[in-house]
């Protein structure tokens, strides 16, 4: 490892003036955006229409959507891996089958991106199904009465009963949402052993710094990275204060909008 | 989503346990339209429970197929009669059922410590007074909101000057109590145990760790097994930080086990990954629909109170 040396803020002033750190942040941000936001307000349409009276089967939807959360991402990765194969991955042969254009999901950039997402989508969305359902059962139920007789339809319902009054489950998720979603890591790291991927679309912050801490199959990399465990150090303590910095804007709108 | 390291994944976990809320979904009288509305509701729904499903069944289909009825077109849709000889193969060429046993035995020595660990901790917090308790307790908060990304060098480089790298004690040790632990218990022991009880115990003569043992852990039963149950898959399901620390193949676990298989055979054999992976998967999916309305139970529990 050598000897520490102290080096000030040399390596800060590398992370702002090299371009890897801003491209990781911008590519974490564009798979966030694919894939954390849609499960989130998927999971909350679902937990509505889940939490209607007198909906059999309530446990068996919860748990059957739940199921791929207790699965090791490794499983969820080579799963995805297999279906999105070029040559043999089964959505190529049934885009085959009905003559649709097949695409090189894991070579082109954004089928990179999509098939990540994917992978977010499919394991995050029965914990947050479970998550909303939980708030939704907190709420007062006179309240949505009232709102029926007052002649509320069901899109006035959601927008102006459910979501004000499921703020605190909201909060949460956003909170944890955002936590859990930048740092977003073994996926990209699965598919690629270690890469960003072709064109280095599945590099995120959290494999970037992978990467300087000279982790496991890094040497192999397409643009190898010399490790360097403080500017690794330096990366980690930039993903911690984009998370504070999005917490905090996070709380201050979720505040005013309560006023 | 991802799983990491030391640090319990936000993702699993909300919160303050406790006062389970009774399942009373039903309560919500949205208003309830008959008939049509509800089949195309099911319609719907089963309709995403089949996509929801579909990469487990997809992962059954190739595990028991042999190579060359993957790349048959159209593909098969329907398992085959290929598993044994598919896993025979796993066996052959990696040390699967060593990576299974790795796996069984460190889930169970580390949810086991952190278990009784977090319980004592938890429990003395929320139930002994001295002085600099809270500023102790505000300190161990602290340490939950660090994300992996920060953590992860400094550990690294701690267990490198131990010596610790390629042995199991980075898995054992960091993992035996972790904040986030100590913070599930204290609120159990807050709210589950009465002062009350712990005094008339000691006026018994019991000591302190009688009451422990037996008031403290017994009241806090719920919350040991819903943090038991997080702790199991977590273990289980680790992947960067034992993928970090360990070198030696006899000493992989399965996450890793599994990805080695991928990186050997992925583009040879992948029935054959699809094997192990499958068995892999079976432990945690079983215990997860055996204990299923625990489980749902407490991942909800804390997020409603934000």
């Amino acid at each position: 490892m050598g000897q520490p040396q102290y080096v000030g803020l040399a390596q800060w002033e590398r992370l702002f003036t090299t371009g890897d750190f801003w491209y990781a942040a911008g590519n974490t941000f564009l798979i966030f955006a694919l894939g954390m936001i849609p499960v989130v307000i998927g999971a909350l349409i679902a937990a509505v229409v889940l939490s209607q009276p007198r909906l059999r089967g309530r446990a068996f939807y919860q748990s059957a959507f739940f199921l791929p959360q207790v699965t090791s991402l490794v499983v969820v990765a080579v799963v995805f891996q297999a279906l999105f194969s070029t040559r043999f991955g089964l959505v190529n042969a049934v885009a085959k089958f009905f003559g649709l254009a097949q695409l090189d999901w894991l070579t082109n950039p954004w089928g990179i991106r999509i098939v990540i997402a994917l992978m977010i989508i499919w394991r995050g969305f029965g914990y947050f199904l479970v998550v909303f359902m939980a708030g939704l059962t907190a709420i007062d139920t006179s309240l949505f009465e009232a709102a029926r007789m007052d002649g509320a339809g069901p899109l006035r319902m959601f927008s102006s009963v459910t979501v004000p009054l499921l703020r605190p489950t909201l909060i949460f998720v956003a909170l944890t949402g955002t936590i859990s979603g930048l740092q977003i890591f073994t996926e990209p790291q699965l598919l690629f052993s270690g890469t960003g991927g072709p064109g280095q679309a599945g590099l995120t912050m959290m494999l970037l710094q992978y990467q300087y801490l000279g982790g496991p199959g890094v040497t192999a990399a397409t643009a190898p990275v010399h490790t360097d465990l403080g500017y690794a150090t330096v990366i980690g303590w930039a993903i911690f204060l984009i998370l504070i910095g999005i917490a905090a804007i996070n709380a201050r709108l979720l505040r005013s909008s309560n006023d | 989503m991802s799983a990491l390291t030391t640090t319990p994944p936000v993702d699993v976990q909300p919160p303050a346990p406790q006062e389970k809320k009774p399942q009373s979904v039903q309560k919500i009288r949205r208003h309830s339209r008959p008939g049509v509305g509800r089949v195309s509701t099911h319609v719907i729904l089963i309709f995403g429970v089949i996509v929801f499903a579909f990469p487990f069944y997809w992962l059954v289909v190739m595990a028991t197929s042999s190579t060359s009825d993957m790349f048959s077109f159209p593909p098969r849709l329907i398992p085959g009669d290929q598993f044994f000889a598919n896993f025979a193969k796993v066996l052959e060429g990696s040390d699967f059922w060593h990576s299974f046993f790795n796996s069984v035995w460190l889930t169970i020595v580390v949810s086991g410590t952190q278990l009784f660990l977090a319980a004592l901790a938890g429990y003395v917090f929320a139930k002994r007074k001295f002085p600099g308790r809270n500023r102790l307790f505000a300190a161990l908060l602290i340490t939950l909101v660090l994300p992996t990304g920060v953590s992860l060098v400094p550990n690294y480089e701690i267990y490198s000057q131990l010596g610790w790298l390629n042995t199991f004690w980075p898995l054992i040790i960091p993992t035996a109590v972790t904040a986030f632990g100590v913070f599930w218990m204290r609120q159990s022991a807050s709210a589950a145990i009465p002062d009350e009880v712990i005094d008339a115990a000691g006026i018994d003569g019991a000591g302190f760790f009688r009451t422990f043992w037996s008031i403290g852990l017994p009241s806090m039963r719920p919350a040991l097994v819903g943090l038991g149950i997080f702790q199991v898959m977590w273990t289980w399901n680790d992947y960067l930080w034992p993928l970090l620390v360990l070198g030696d193949p006899s000493q992989f676990t399965l996450p890793i086990a599994i990805q080695q298989l991928n990186g050997n055979y992925g583009s040879v054999d992948y029935s054959v990954v699809m094997a192990g992976t499958l068995v892999a998967t079976i432990p945690l999916i079983a215990l997860f629909l055996f204990l299923r309305r625990t489980i749902l139970e407490n991942v909800a529990g804390g997020a409603v109170k934000g």
